[in-house]
């Protein structure tokens, strides 16, 4: 089925493209989500990344690849590039890591749902929430991410390490928030 | 390693499927509808490009000017000092004024006439120079002697004729108009006017030949309005701020045929810098801060066209369209805020490595109320750093007028309109300028 929809997006046929979409459009969303600070940015992070789709489609390997894993590396990477493109219009504050405190563990991870989640990471800054998206969700390391980013090593470490502290306020504010709720 | 706690989040992130949107794929629709964007140079390489083309125009133009010289020399040396000493040794010593002499005088006047109006000059047939003295005759009188009069009696701006010169010339084609005639009658006397002095022989040669290209020097000062519409947290806000003296410098300019020329500069300028939702505004957000201005201190270099409009003895009128490259050295930024503190916040220094320059206590105009109803005057605080961008350009048109003085010298005033083209690209924001320059011109 996906070779199909891939064809008929390889000729340009708006059927097989937005089949193509709307088949990966919940899935690409979220990752985009994560890297933005709303849905609307996210959304426009979404079509770049799928204008790149349609663009380039012809040279996916559809034989061989796996064209979920393809639709979603040109996601992270125009998510990225898009943190770039905003870097350069925000001048974007690095802490140093030894003012950091330790953090503690996300205890109350399992309590929230996922919108949740996603709401908190959209509250972070573009630069701890790019660097705490790239290491615990994309599973990249700090040198990668330095690479990607231009940025220190140090400077990944650092952005992690306050992006999880920030996590974890934000956390604990939704809770008493939501204890008060109760409570009330 | 990921902590269990991490592992979890990473789980429920990838589950999550946010519901699907019939909006997003209306504006991927009209994405993939759009015309597909013609790559565009970046502005970098169009700006280095334009500076390459004024830097080989001024070269190239060097380099005329110095062959161009050296033709004048030789022209000096060998043809007609020779011709004119030739003459005289002649006129010394052969009374009978020989065929020889006739045909070097020949040569003279020819090289005199056709030095006068180059472009309508029609070379002479060798034959005349010997036989046809009738028609070298006719020839002389009715094609270039009257063209060379009716560019003197014009008037024409081709080449700068002064009224001591140009009496000199004219002197000079009623003496040819005599020769020519003479030759028509062997038995009469040949023209009294041979150029004696070293200052005659100059205006011949070189005061009388049109340049098709002239090299000028400038300097200029000027003043700038500039309308800065921007975005902050997307709220979109107009900022129109003057400057006085915002740029100053050379510029040079190589004219050909006094209509088209091409022109490059260096100039120290105080360009406004693009007011943006920076981290600092947004920290400072906190202590009701408002960015007030944003300037770069930077180097231009315009680079452009030039087209003569108007040109009369007193006043030219031109037009001029090119772009100006900018090069930012140093970013001000001044900031208001009403604070108690007499001194910023401790943090704006680490930003940007802002340097702070001044603080400034505005005037009662601009004071407020603070919650506790107690007067507070606001502050400004002018800081100094490195620029957010080291180069833009801007589209650059303008028109103007030059006042002549005297045979080099004119005094210009232009007004322009540059639009920065590197702000255009970007979503936060166009910066508009209006601008006025006077300047002095030298023209060589």
């Amino acid at each position: 089925m996906d070779q199909d929809i891939i064809r008929g997006c390889v000729n340009g046929e708006r059927l097989a493209q937005k089949r193509l979409y709307e088949k990966y459009h919940s899935r690409m969303l979220a990752v985009c989500m994560r890297y933005s600070s709303c849905r609307d940015e996210a959304s426009t992070i979404l079509n770049e990344g799928f204008y790149k789709v349609f663009n380039n489609i012809a040279r996916f390997d559809f034989e061989n690849g796996n064209l979920e894993a393809w639709i979603y590396r040109i996601m992270v990477n125009t998510s990225i590039d898009h943190y770039r493109h905003e870097l350069k219009i925000r001048q974007t504050k690095e802490f140093d890591a030894n003012s950091m405190h330790k953090t503690d563990h996300f205890d109350i991870v399992a309590e929230l749902s996922a919108e949740d989640i996603i709401d908190l990471i959209q509250q972070l800054t573009p630069a701890y929430r790019t660097v705490f998206n790239m290491y615990v969700l994309e599973g990249m390391q700090h040198k990668e991410i330095a690479d990607a980013l231009k940025i220190s090593e140090g400077t990944s470490k650092s952005n992690l390490f306050k992006a999880k502290a920030k996590m974890q306020e934000l956390v604990k504010q939704k809770f008493a928030l939501n204890y008060k709720g109760y409570a009330e | 390693m990921l902590s269990k706690e991490e592992q979890q989040l990473r789980d429920k992130l990838q589950a999550y499927r946010p519901p699907f949107e019939a909006g997003d794929w209306a504006a991927m629709e009209q994405m993939l509808d759009a015309k597909p964007k013609r790559r565009i140079l970046g502005w970098w390489p169009l700006g280095i490009a334009a500076l390459l083309v004024g830097g080989t125009s001024v070269l190239g133009a060097t380099w005329a000017m110095n062959k161009h010289g050296q033709g004048e020399q030789l022209m000096q040396n060998n043809r007609p000092i020779s011709t004119r000493l030739h003459y005289e040794n002649n006129l010394q010593n052969d009374k009978s004024a020989s065929s020889a002499s006739e045909n070097d005088a020949i040569s003279a006047s020819n090289n005199i006439i056709s030095s006068n109006n180059s472009s309508a000059a029609v070379p002479l047939n060798p034959s005349f120079h010997s036989n046809n003295s009738t028609s070298l005759s006719k020839h002389l009188s009715t094609t270039n002697i009257s063209t060379a009069t009716n560019q003197y009696n014009r008037g024409s701006s081709a080449a700068p004729v002064t009224t001591k010169s140009a009496t000199a010339i004219q002197e000079i084609l009623q003496n040819l108009n005599a020769f020519s005639t003479s030759i028509d009658e062997p038995n009469a006397e040949l023209p009294t006017y041979i150029p004696t002095t070293a200052k005659e022989e100059n205006l011949l040669i070189t005061s009388v030949q049109p340049k098709p290209w002239h090299l000028s020097l400038g300097a200029d000062f000027g003043t700038l309005v500039n309308i800065n519409s921007y975005r902050v947290n997307d709220v979109k806000k107009l900022a129109i701020r003057n400057f006085l003296l915002s740029d100053a410098g050379l510029n040079v300019q190589l004219t050909f045929k006094n209509k088209v020329g091409l022109f490059s500069g260096l100039k120290y300028a105080k360009r406004p810098a693009q007011l943006r939702d920076s981290l600092l505004l947004n920290q400072l957000a906190g202590h009701k801060a408002k960015e007030k201005a944003g300037d770069y201190l930077a180097l231009n270099i315009p680079v452009g066209v030039c087209v003569a409009l108007y040109n009369d003895k007193v006043v030219s009128v031109y037009g001029k369209a090119g772009i100006n490259n900018i090069i930012n050295l140093v970013q001000e930024s001044h900031y208001q805020w009403v604070t108690e503190e007499s001194t910023p916040p401790a943090n704006i220094a680490k930003i940007g490595n802002a340097q702070l320059l001044a603080t400034t206590d505005n005037t009662a105009v601009d004071q407020v109320s603070s919650p506790g109803s107690r007067v507070i005057s606001p502050k400004t605080f002018h800081l100094r750093k490195a620029p957010d961008t080291r180069y833009n350009c801007e589209l650059f048109l303008s028109a103007g007028a030059s006042i002549h003085m005297g045979k080099r010298c004119s005094v210009n005033i232009e007004p322009s309109y540059m639009l920065n083209l590197s702000t255009v690209k970007k979503s936060n924001g166009t910066s508009h300028n209006f601008g006025l320059n006077t300047g002095i011109i030298y023209a060589f």
